[in-house]
């Protein structure tokens, strides 16, 4: 599939390493079986690819991977495409009745002796069931492991989130090319991924926040999320926070631009927060760079004089959202826990306000051995 | 035409009484819900349309009791103006350990630490271990059991988003369809869909748009462990050719609930064999033959009987799917007729006024291709009533009138 990059990127060694690489954390977390139920891990784990749904499914085992025979099995549905390295011996059916795909997992090998079994999710239901299934088993937390593995990515992998970063950024431009007063907000919404899909793209990342900024709710609440019916007035501040998925893998940009001309040329509100805006971002990029933690990048982003803004300024990104690593809310020991190594992507974003007014920006960082890799490339200011 | 007047707090507020008058026929004494529809059915809280993985870092989680209902949301739009302010706070972070102690706190503190039975439409890893070692007593059980009763029957208010979630998919669909030519990509026609539903308004994408090109046998397609027609298969950049047959399935949502969308087209644009007329012809037949008995009391069994009636060879549907799902604040949902689940469940199933029944069924002569399409229906006091109209072309112009 053109689609996956396949000429470009390697996405049977891009498989073969992720899976070898859970299976290496299963030995060193001694967990004997691992099921996986969350997309992103069992696409990770097993290559499995599931018609995109813009809703979380319920659990259902999509994954089992078990240590010992080094066996990656994965559930065959009718809206599943599976990986080629997976035979289909290593598929179980899909059917309505759930007991039914319950005793089909409990034909693995390896399965009904299991110790520890590691999950990432489960439904009460399901729980039930896998306990009568591994009968021995303790059950353990999944999150911590597949966390830790994904975290760090691989040169395929970062391959494709360059990929997509660069058709967000050219969706973003979309968007901004048609941006002035009388246009409503969905419509730039609606450039954004029409320009996606001329890359032969079909999945944005999340629905995108193309939003006017409103100075009341920065007060309360702080910026809008969702595309709304607005429509674009001569001076409004606009952000523009767009994502898409090129072989599951995510790429995001955010920009907050001007409506109307004379706004964009010469507004000194505009100039204000952009400004501020590359105060925050030098100290953020003084810290991004291996050994640093989520704490760190608060402290930074601190120093710069701005306020944490209510969303985290930090998230590990790969097959979609991995982990917030800093200001998810969840406190600086929290934060302490995520240290920056080589390899790990970071969507970095913030908020700087002046009076009623606000700036958004998003970038899609590399952490390499000599510090921060930008794979988001638009300038901040007046045009992108 | 519908001269129903959408009340949407009304709406919301009926469910949740539902929901109540559900959970206490189940002996449930909380729900903590985290899935969209569902946060949508009993709430009326509205989640950002996204990937599973942002819906899992963003969640927005709700925990109803008989008395009272908290909200908790990493972004403010979408609770409705009638919530109080003090009913909402921010995110619960459950896929850390973190997070789900405040879940445990949240619990501990409105239901007690002693024996309670709480409906959860998904647990993390982590609040299963937080669960299992803080609040033992508790016992877990699927959310399911209060949801799916309760939604079975549709409200009229409800059975108005669906009617209008479908007539916006078909305004989108009209302008794809004006599209389809030879040698356009299936990534274009996601595009022009995409952004026809993101400027109607009003309404989300909620499914990948399914432009399948489908092979005349199914030996020819992907392989399957069903061993049936592989569908429905993600979209990717592949040009469409003048002789592909397209299975096409498309779904938005509009106020929580969903449209269904499906037809066969023909890129060619050029009239349809006799083969291709008389696979749709027995498509039609089919929908005749359940229309026709599509009223309070027809049980599932008899829907089901219905349908192969007059299709010997073949069941006239994907086994490994179904001929009949329900629709609501979630694409696929009770009641599920032609599944593996067995003439014992469809038996339970008994038609009433407000149950909302999308007929999929699928014609397939394998070596020769088929027809799919699908009917949004609700059924009514006295009989049934069509939610969508798009035309059947290129067989014919306008819709039918079943």
């Amino acid at each position: 599939m053109a689609l996956d990059g396949a000429e470009r990127a390697d996405l049977a060694r891009l498989r073969h390493e992720r899976t070898n690489r859970v299976f290496e954390a299963m030995d060193r977390d001694e967990v004997d079986v691992l099921v996986l139920g969350r997309e992103g891990n069992a696409r990770y784990a097993s290559g499995l690819q599931r018609l995109p749904v813009a809703v979380a499914r319920p659990f259902i085992p999509s994954a089992v991977l078990v240590r010992e025979a080094r066996a990656t099995h994965a559930l065959s549905g009718w809206d599943f495409v599976t990986a080629p390295e997976i035979s289909p011996e290593q598929q179980y059916p899909t059917h309505w009745d759930p007991a039914a795909v319950a005793k089909a997992i409990g034909r693995i090998d390896g399965v009904p002796g299991a110790r520890r079994v590691a999950l990432d999710s489960v439904s009460p239901q399901w729980r039930e069931r896998l306990s009568s299934l591994c009968k021995a088993a303790g059950f353990v937390d999944a999150g911590p492991l597949m966390r830790a593995v994904r975290m760090v990515k691989t040169e395929d992998e970062v391959f494709c989130i360059r990929t997509a970063v660069a058709i967000a950024e050219a969706g973003l431009v979309a968007a901004s090319a048609i941006l002035g007063p009388g246009r409503r907000e969905r419509e730039l919404l609606g450039a954004f991924v029409e320009r996606m899909s001329e890359f032969g793209l079909t999945v944005p990342a999340s629905e995108g926040g193309f939003c006017t900024v409103e100075t009341e709710w920065i007060a309360n609440h702080g910026l809008r999320r969702i595309t709304g019916d607005r429509t674009l007035r001569e001076g409004d501040l606009v952000t523009l926070n767009g994502g898409v998925l090129f072989s599951g893998y995510e790429g995001r940009v955010g920009r907050t631009v001007g409506c109307g001309a004379q706004h964009r040329l010469s507004d000194k509100t505009l100039q204000t927060l952009t400004a501020q805006w590359a105060k925050l971002w030098g100290h953020l990029y003084s810290v991004l760079g291996p050994g640093a933690t989520g704490a760190d990048l608060c402290r930074a982003y601190r120093s710069s004089g701005s306020e944490l803004p209510r969303f985290p300024i930090a998230t590990s990104v790969g097959l979609g959202i991995e982990a917030p690593i800093a200001g998810s809310g969840l406190g600086d020991t929290f934060d302490e826990q995520w240290t920056l190594s080589p390899g790990m992507v970071l969507q970095v974003q913030g908020l700087v306000t002046i009076a009623d007014n606000g700036y958004f920006g998003l970038e899609t960082v590399l952490i390499t051995d000599g510090g921060p890799e930008m794979l988001t490339t638009l300038r901040h200011g007046a045009e992108l | 035409m519908s001269s129903w007047l959408l009340d949407p707090a009304r709406m919301r507020r009926e469910r949740t009484d539902k929901v109540r008058t559900e959970m206490i026929r189940a002996g449930v004494d909380a729900l903590v819900l985290t899935s969209s529809g569902n946060v949508q059915y009993a709430t009326g809280v509205t989640c950002v349309s996204s990937d599973p993985s942002h819906a899992v870092a963003e969640p927005t989680m709700v925990i109803v009791t008989a008395d009272e209902i908290r909200i908790f949301a990493s972004y403010p739009e979408g609770i409705p103006e009638d919530v109080p302010a003090d009913h909402v706070s921010g995110p619960l972070l459950v896929e850390f350990p973190e997070g789900a102690r405040e879940l445990v706190g949240q619990l501990g503190d409105l239901l007690g630490r002693g024996v309670v039975r709480v409906g959860f439409d998904d647990l993390s890893g982590a609040s299963l271990a937080a669960l299992s070692s803080e609040l033992p007593s508790m016992a877990l059980v699927d959310a399911s059991l209060v949801l799916a009763p309760a939604k079975f029957v549709k409200s009229a208010d409800e059975i108005e988003c669906i009617r209008e979630a479908q007539a916006r998919n078909e305004i989108a669909m009209y302008e794809v369809l004006a599209s389809l030519r030879p040698g356009v990509r299936q990534s274009e026609l996601t595009g022009r869909f995409l952004r026809m539903v993101f400027e109607l308004g009003g309404i989300t994408n909620s499914v990948d748009p399914v432009w399948q090109v489908t092979p005349p046998s199914i030996k020819q397609g992907p392989p399957t462990l069903h061993g049936d027609v592989a569908f429905p298969i993600p979209s990717t950049d592949r040009v469409l050719r003048s002789d592909d047959l397209i299975l096409v399935d498309t779904g938005i949502v509009f106020e929580g609930y969903c449209s269904d969308f499906g037809r066969t087209w023909y890129p060619s644009g050029a009239p349809p064999s006799p083969r291709q007329r008389d696979h749709f012809q027995r498509w039609c037949d089919v929908v005749h033959r359940v229309l026709e008995i599509t009223r309070p009391g027809t049980s599932g069994v008899e829907i089901n009987q219905a349908a192969r009636k007059g299709e010997p060879d073949r069941k006239p549907w994907f086994e490994h799917y179904y001929l009949v799902h329900g629709l609501g604040t979630q694409g696929s949902e009770m009641p599920f007729i032609g599944t593996d689940l067995g003439e014992a469940f469809e038996a339970d199933i008994i038609l009433e006024p407000g149950v909302v029944m999308v007929l999929e069924p699928v014609i397939w002569e394998d070596g020769h291709g088929g027809y799919r399409a699908e009917e949004v229906v609700a059924v009514t006091d006295s009989g049934y009533e069509m939610l969508g109209s798009f035309p059947y072309s290129p067989f014919y112009d306008g819709p039918i009138q079943w």
